[in-house]
């Protein structure tokens, strides 16, 4: 179950005593600055979440297994993360309950 | 890449009133409340980070993938269905060939060479249990064709291409087998639980939920990212990671190399602790130092080439560095000739003794040399354009009529020479039929050599059909009022199921100003859907024929939306370009006899 986005802002407002509002616009200018540089085919590091990148993939060919029509579809870039956050949803168990 | 200092310098940029202590607070209080939470966390703007994987936003994805979000699905080929093809549709040219072929992919700086990826010690791991159900877009690996379980999994599969489903699908998130050990971890130096260079991410152990083989596509080498890891080598060792590392209680700290082989690797942190332990090896640790060795070394050589210039400069004496002499150079010494002397203001602008005349018959004699230069290579310029225009000229004419068949021409016929026979000879123009309507009362526009872009078109909506008829109108005013023949109307045919084939199926006439339209019959499978535009006579609509005007709007996609009809686009296959089609001399005036 997803959290809210005001469930980061009012954990980090507990943690730092700042402001929401400055935490906010923190949270944002950090949207922006990541996504500027993954636009770019670049990667941020952000620290102790990780490694946010970009991974691109070629055209892929596809066909409709009815019809037999093959599809070219578009390369498309994936956005990544890689953390090394030992998350404790994380475990095995979890994954294997999913 | 963005380092953690420096991405709290670019927030600062754009947060000038904050501080860099504040932000770096705020940014070092994510990552603990992600490891602490029991949920999803939301970071806004960027995207959701589960367990799963991290699902970006749909800005954020669309925005990486902007280039991309333009180019269309495209049907390589139309599977069971034969194509609708009428006998006067030309032949698949070359250029149908080449607009089969897999699109130009666009290249990135950042892409892997094939070097880098031939330098990854990419042994394929074994597939590991996937956790979720492979997609439609996870079945594509780079194998040339797979098949689909259906034609929804292809039409899902391709509405994800710059949907809010991409983000979903696209996302991936690459975790550490490390177990939640937070007090070895939070013990740690910030700079070695955050450090994901490419040492470090040696011991990651990624989770995705793709298939193996579609690592394949995207293989990503250690060497990617090989100089950004100098600076995270020098500040620390790889011994030391590992060292680091090693005090995790897991062993599965240490698990697989290659990021191309975890893309689809699903493991547990079981699973990594035990095949997949790989220590860092001498010789991958020795390959960056050499690189920072050898750049080093160029700047030394660099350092020491600037010190003999510099000391050259200044002292002017020969260095005695095993080179050859180099004598003091002149050039550094000042000149010894005085400055012209100022002129006094007021001063005459020309010398005694100057001849206006020698002036002027020197600007007119290199007035005449440039004008002869300009001229000189203008005429074979022009003549070179009047053999390519007249060589245009023939072809479009000569050469045309050369190549078609013989058969006699009609120039002079009371009833028009017989369609060509199309694919679907339903909608061919009964023979028997005596329209006056038929000839050429009203000129057929000739085929142009270009393809016509008329734009994009909903077909699925009354709008967007008569908006796709009303363009075609624009584009030949003398077929929307056919004169004399007020009933005559526009179809939009589409041409969907070959079963689905009959009089009036997939067709919707437009009525005079086009104030009617018939539901065009959706085709369910999505593919193969022709949308031609064409007008209706009386006794063709009576004969349930038409006359075919082959206006080929679009080839319908799987969605809805007639793709964008780019002429240009080298992606497009030949029949998804608006292209009048040729039509035979049958529409030459009728001559009285």
């Amino acid at each position: 179950m997803p959290s809210t986005p005001a469930y980061l802002v009012a954990q980090l407002a507990e943690r730092t005593g700042l402001e929401p509002d400055r935490i906010e616009l923190v949270l944002s200018a950090l949207s922006e600055v990541v996504s500027r540089s993954l636009s770019d085919s670049g990667s941020v590091d952000l620290a102790g979440v990780g490694q946010f990148s970009v991974r691109h993939e070629p055209p892929r060919r596809v066909t409709d297994g009815d019809t037999g029509a093959v599809l070219l579809y578009p390369p498309r870039n994936v956005v990544q993360l890689r953390t090394m956050l030992p998350l404790p949803q994380q475990t095995g168990e979890m994954r294997g309950d999913r | 890449m963005i380092r953690p200092d420096e991405l709290v310098q670019a927030i600062n940029r754009l947060l000038p009133d904050e501080s860099a202590d504040t932000i770096s607070m705020v940014l070092a209080g994510i990552g603990p409340i992600v490891r602490e939470s029991a949920t999803d966390i939301i970071l806004p703007g960027l995207g959701v980070i589960t367990p799963a994987g991290f699902q970006p936003t749909r800005a954020l994805a669309d925005r990486v993938n902007r280039r991309y979000l333009v180019m269309p699905v495209v049907t390589l080929h139309a599977g069971n269905e034969p194509e609708p093809v009428s006998m006067d549709e030309p032949a698949p040219s070359d250029e149908t060939a080449a607009a089969t072929e897999p699109m130009p992919e666009p290249t990135t700086s950042d892409e892997p060479t094939s070097e880098q990826m031939a330098e990854s010690n990419a042994t394929p791991e074994p597939a590991p249990e996937s956790v979720d159900e492979p997609s439609a877009e996870t079945m594509e690996p780079t194998a040339d064709v797979e098949s689909m379980d259906s034609v929804s999994a292809a039409e899902s599969a391709s509405e994800m291409i710059g949907s809010a489903d991409e983000a979903e699908s696209a996302a991936e998130i690459v975790w550490t087998p490390v177990e939640s050990d937070s007090e070895s971890l939070t013990e740690m130096p910030t700079e070695t639980l955050t450090d994901t260079s490419p040492e470090s991410a040696e011991t990651l152990v990624e989770l995705d939920s793709e298939s193996p083989a579609e690592t394949d596509a995207a293989v990503e080498t250690p060497a990617d990212a090989a100089p950004e890891s100098v600076e995270p080598m020098m500040d620390e060792p790889a011994e030391s990671l590992t060292e680091t590392m090693a005090e995790s209680p897991s062993d599965a700290a240490v698990s697989s190399v290659d990021e191309s082989t975890s893309d689809a690797a699903v493991m547990s942190a079981d699973e990594s602790a035990s095949d997949e332990a790989m220590p860092i090896s001498d010789a991958d640790v020795a390959e960056e130092p050499f690189e920072l060795a050898s750049s080093m070394g160029a700047m030394h050589a660099t350092d020491a080439s600037s010190s003999v210039l510099s000391q050259e400069s200044t002292t002017g004496d020969t260095l005695d560095t095993g080179m050859p002499d180099i004598s003091v150079p002149e050039r550094l010494t000042p000149r010894s000739e005085p400055p012209p002397p100022a002129r006094p203001v007021g001063a005459l602008t020309q010398p005694i003794g100057h001849d206006p005349d020698l002036d002027r018959r020197r600007a007119a004699a290199a007035a005449a040399e440039k004008q002869q230069s300009s001229t000189g290579w203008l005429l074979p310029l022009l003549l070179a354009l009047a053999v390519i225009a007249a060589a245009v000229w023939w072809f479009a004419l000569g050469g045309n009529r050369a190549a078609m068949p013989t058969t006699p021409q009609p120039v002079a016929v009371a009833t028009p020479a017989p369609q060509p026979m199309a694919a679907d000879s339903l909608m061919m123009p009964d023979s028997s039929a005596t329209d006056d309507s038929l000839m050429a009362t009203t000129p057929i526009p000739q085929p142009v050599a270009a393809p016509i872009n008329l734009g994009r078109f909903d077909l699925n909506t009354y709008s967007g059909r008569r908006a796709a008829v009303a363009a075609v109108a624009a584009q030949y005013p003398e077929l929307a009022a056919p004169p004399g023949n007020a009933t005559d109307g526009w179809f939009l045919r589409t041409q969907a199921q070959p079963a689905a084939r009959n009089a009036r199926d997939g067709v919707a006439e437009m009525n005079g100003a086009f104030g009617r339209a018939a539901d065009v019959q959706k085709n369910p499978s999505g593919a193969n859907f022709w949308v031609r535009v064409g007008r209706f006579t009386d006794e063709a609509r009576a004969t349930a024929a038409a006359v075919p005007l082959d206006l080929i709007l679009g080839k319908k996609k799987s969605g809805a939306i007639v793709t964008p009809l780019d002429p240009t686009s080298a992606d497009l296959s030949a029949d998804e370009v608006v292209r009048p089609k040729p039509r035979p001399a049958a529409t030459a005036a009728p001559v009285a006899p």
